[in-house]
């Protein structure tokens, strides 16, 4: 399955994606890298997303000296998310695959936020009563994370990420997806027997 | 304290107030408005800050990116990969960003897809130039390795489909291999090495061996020696093959002494010159102790000084015992060296027309340009004027400043096409592209296609982009580049990659466009086209220019 040929794209896709990031970075709820790993995942299958996802971030991590207690978490959460968007439904129809691909990405930026937020939540919100409350039923709980997701205005946040990764795929989605496709009929060669 | 370091800190406290900030405001906010709870929030704050600065610091004296190298496994050499592949990608990002600018002055978010499309698909191809370098050093795991026997290396092609015909390479011996792009040149060292059909797709059979089963006997290195690095430093890339198949490192010192790489066993390779680049390539396709050595094209990348190297590199090779077989349109440089010639295909080379220019041109005369990197003056209120409605020449040895000079010129009412002229495409097929040019420049739509039809009967325009040949590239780009009406077109180094023939339809074009009325001035380091197309030539050495 991972070839030399997919390792390649698989490394230089990363640089290129942590190179995109590093350009949004700084800014805001501005969230850059997940446009190229829904849309190669999506194009590559689930595999090389998670692949692609896990080493984007890992690469701008190192890049930015932004080894932490956050980067298992980070790296888990986008490969779930570039694991994910290999396994939509693939329509015929441009309009519908980017249709697709953007309903997705509002899904994983809100999915992203919400696998981030679930680490740091009993950090800073403890003790008070937007925390996790021991013994307490599921639903107490998840209205406590909900209302602190809103309070902490991570939720904002995740929304800015899901606004410019669908303004990316409704941008480019259409020639990155084409010159994927002819990638990955590259990196197929047919045994003949 | 370097810029990285002081970065990272500003980073991390930065970082830490927030968490303290935070922290302390949740638990004063949501945990009962009293003095305690702020002063039990800030505690808390501040040890989760202090932990904060405890990664800040670490990451600080700690360089991540220098370990990615020594992550085990294929996903280590992807990420390897990644990282030493940063710094390029942002150079490749930054030039194609200046390149879409040439081509219109949007800004914001239409930029993006200007910007992004050509850099993925820049990646794809060096992706599969890199992933046939690291192949054929035995990355993946290779069943057996399928032993050569004698000092003899003969394969079979096909040939007029049907007809197959075997070359032998001897020990000693160097083969030239030589025809016009698209005889088969590259395919025919492509099957010795086995990556034909692997890597060009098509029929492949069970007992076709894979190019990572033949690493130990056969040698290959690509047209773009640049982009077929795998790691950080010369002595890694040099080791790449002997980690891949497990052999010992021995080979890499003593290749390294005899292509006098020791001294630069710790540099990066890619922030080497081309000749440079060449010979560590070259360096590291021998170390798993292949005798045959494979080589596409080796000198289309060097210019004058880089060429004398390499033969002298050559000459060292075949006299110790190699069995050299290389592909070259050039044929003149290896006259001396080759011991057999293959031919291939007809050569369709009919001599570009030297162009008639004028007794007395009327000359275009540009504003005076400077150019510096910093405090390096490159060249200060520098004069230039060409003859209007012909073609001029800009020469020089690479890294003479010709490409500073045109981006500098582009300022001043002309067309630049850069190179790669591919930069500047962004489109599904041709057509787009052309049709948003018109757009772009406000005209009706048509009117690039026009153009190009005159200039090129019958161009594929439904095709995409990737699929046209580096002639086709080129004279797309110049066609949108046209469109915006300008009188003068530059172009930077457009034969890259051309054969003889590719020239000559480039001299004609140009011609062509030269009787639209519009003046042309090209910088190449290709002498021998500089003096085929033009008799105004500017040459660059240096800092000195002279007219």
């Amino acid at each position: 399955m991972f070839d030399s040929k997919r390792i390649a794209l698989l490394g230089t896709l990363a640089a290129l994606n942590s190179v995109v990031r590093l350009l949004g970075a700084g800014v805001a709820g501005i969230e850059t890298a997940f446009a190229l790993i829904i849309i190669a995942g999506y194009v590559m299958g689930a595999r090389f997303g998670l692949a692609l996802g896990a080493l984007s971030i890992t690469t701008s991590a190192f890049m930015s000296g932004g080894v932490g207690p956050w980067l298992p978490f980070q790296i888990i959460a986008a490969a779930i998310v570039g694991f994910g968007s290999g396994l939509l439904p693939k329509p015929n129809n441009m309009t519908l695959k980017k249709l697709t691909m953007s309903l997705y990405a509002i899904f994983a930026a809100y999915l992203y936020g919400a696998l981030m937020t679930a680490w740091t939540w009993p950090l800073i919100a403890g003790g008070t009563v937007l925390g996790f409350e021991e013994g307490a039923d599921a639903f107490t709980n998840l209205i406590n994370f909900f209302t602190y997701e809103l309070v902490s205005g991570g939720l904002l946040w995740d929304t800015g990420r899901a606004v410019t990764t669908v303004v990316l795929i409704l941008l480019t989605a259409s020639t990155l997806t084409t010159t994927l496709e002819r990638a990955a009929t590259r990196v197929e060669v047919k045994v003949e027997l | 304290m370097n810029s990285r370091a002081l970065a990272i800190a500003k980073q991390y406290l930065f970082l830490a107030l927030l968490v303290v900030a935070v922290r302390a405001g949740f638990r004063f906010l949501f945990g009962g408005l009293s003095l305690d709870s702020l002063w039990f929030g800030f505690r808390d704050g501040v040890w989760l800050s202090l932990w904060v600065l405890a990664f800040g610091a670490l990451n600080i004296l700690f360089d991540f990116s220098k370990i990615a190298g020594r992550i085990p496994g294929r996903f280590g050499t992807a990420l390897s990969i990644a990282i030493n592949l940063v710094p390029e990608q942002a150079r490749n990002i930054e030039r194609i960003r200046y390149a879409s600018k040439l081509r219109s002055d949007r800004r914001g978010l239409k930029l993006i897809r200007r910007v992004i499309a050509p850099a993925l698909r820049t990646s794809v191809d060096g992706s599969l130039e890199l992933a046939a370098s690291m192949e054929t050093r035995g990355f993946g795991k290779a069943k057996q390795q399928i032993p050569m026997r004698g000092n003899k290396v003969s394969f079979q092609y096909p040939r007029d489909a049907k007809k197959y015909e075997s070359i032998e390479l001897e020990a000693g011996t160097v083969t030239l291999i030589s025809g016009p792009t698209g005889s088969g040149k590259s395919t025919l060292l492509k099957l010795a090495s086995g990556l034909a059909p692997h890597f060009t797709g098509g029929r492949v059979d069970r007992s076709t061996p894979r190019p990572n089963q033949l690493a130990r006997f056969v040698a290959y290195v690509g047209q773009n020696p640049a982009r077929s690095f795998v790691a950080a430093t010369v002595y890694e890339e040099l080791a790449f093959a002997p980690k891949q198949l497990g052999l010992n490192l021995e080979q890499v010192e003593q290749l390294a002494e005899r292509f006098t790489l020791t001294d630069k066993l710790a540099l990066d390779p890619r922030t080497l010159s081309a000749g440079w680049q060449q010979r560590v390539a070259i360096a590291a396709s021998l170390t798993a102790g292949a005798k045959t050595l494979l080589l596409d094209e080796p000198f289309s990348m060097l210019d004058g000084q880089g060429r004398e190297a390499l033969l002298a590199l050559l000459k060292l090779l075949k006299s110790s015992g190699f069995a050299i077989a290389i592909a070259e349109h050039r044929t003149a440089i290896l006259i001396d060296l080759a011991d057999i010639g293959v031919s291939l295909g007809e050569s369709q080379i009919a001599n570009a027309k030297r162009l008639e220019t004028k007794a007395n041109p009327e000359l275009h005369k540009f504003k005076p340009v400077s150019v510096s990197y910093g405090r390096n003056v490159v060249f200060k209120d520098l004069e230039v004027s060409i003859p209007k409605a012909s073609i001029s020449v800009l020469t020089g040895p690479n890294g003479s400043g010709k490409s500073s000079l045109l981006r500098a010129l582009a300022a001043q009412d002309s067309a630049l096409v850069p190179q790669p002229a591919a930069d500047l495409l962004f489109m599904n097929t041709a057509r787009e592209e052309l049709e948003q040019a018109d757009k772009d420049c406000h005209l009706e739509i048509g009117t690039a296609q026009k153009l190009l039809e005159r200039l090129v009967p019958n161009f594929p325009l439904g095709n995409n982009p990737s699929d046209l040949s580096e002639g086709q590239k080129l004279a797309l780009a110049i066609a949108i580049q046209l469109g915006q009406n300008r009188p003068i077109l530059l172009l930077d180094e457009p034969t890259v990659g051309f054969d003889e023939a590719a020239k000559s339809r480039l001299a004609e074009l140009l011609f062509e466009i030269t009787k639209l009325g519009k003046t042309v001035l090209l910088a190449t380091h290709d002498h021998e086209f500089a003096k085929q197309i033009s008799c105004h030539t500017i040459s660059m050495g240096g800092v000195n220019v002279r007219q």
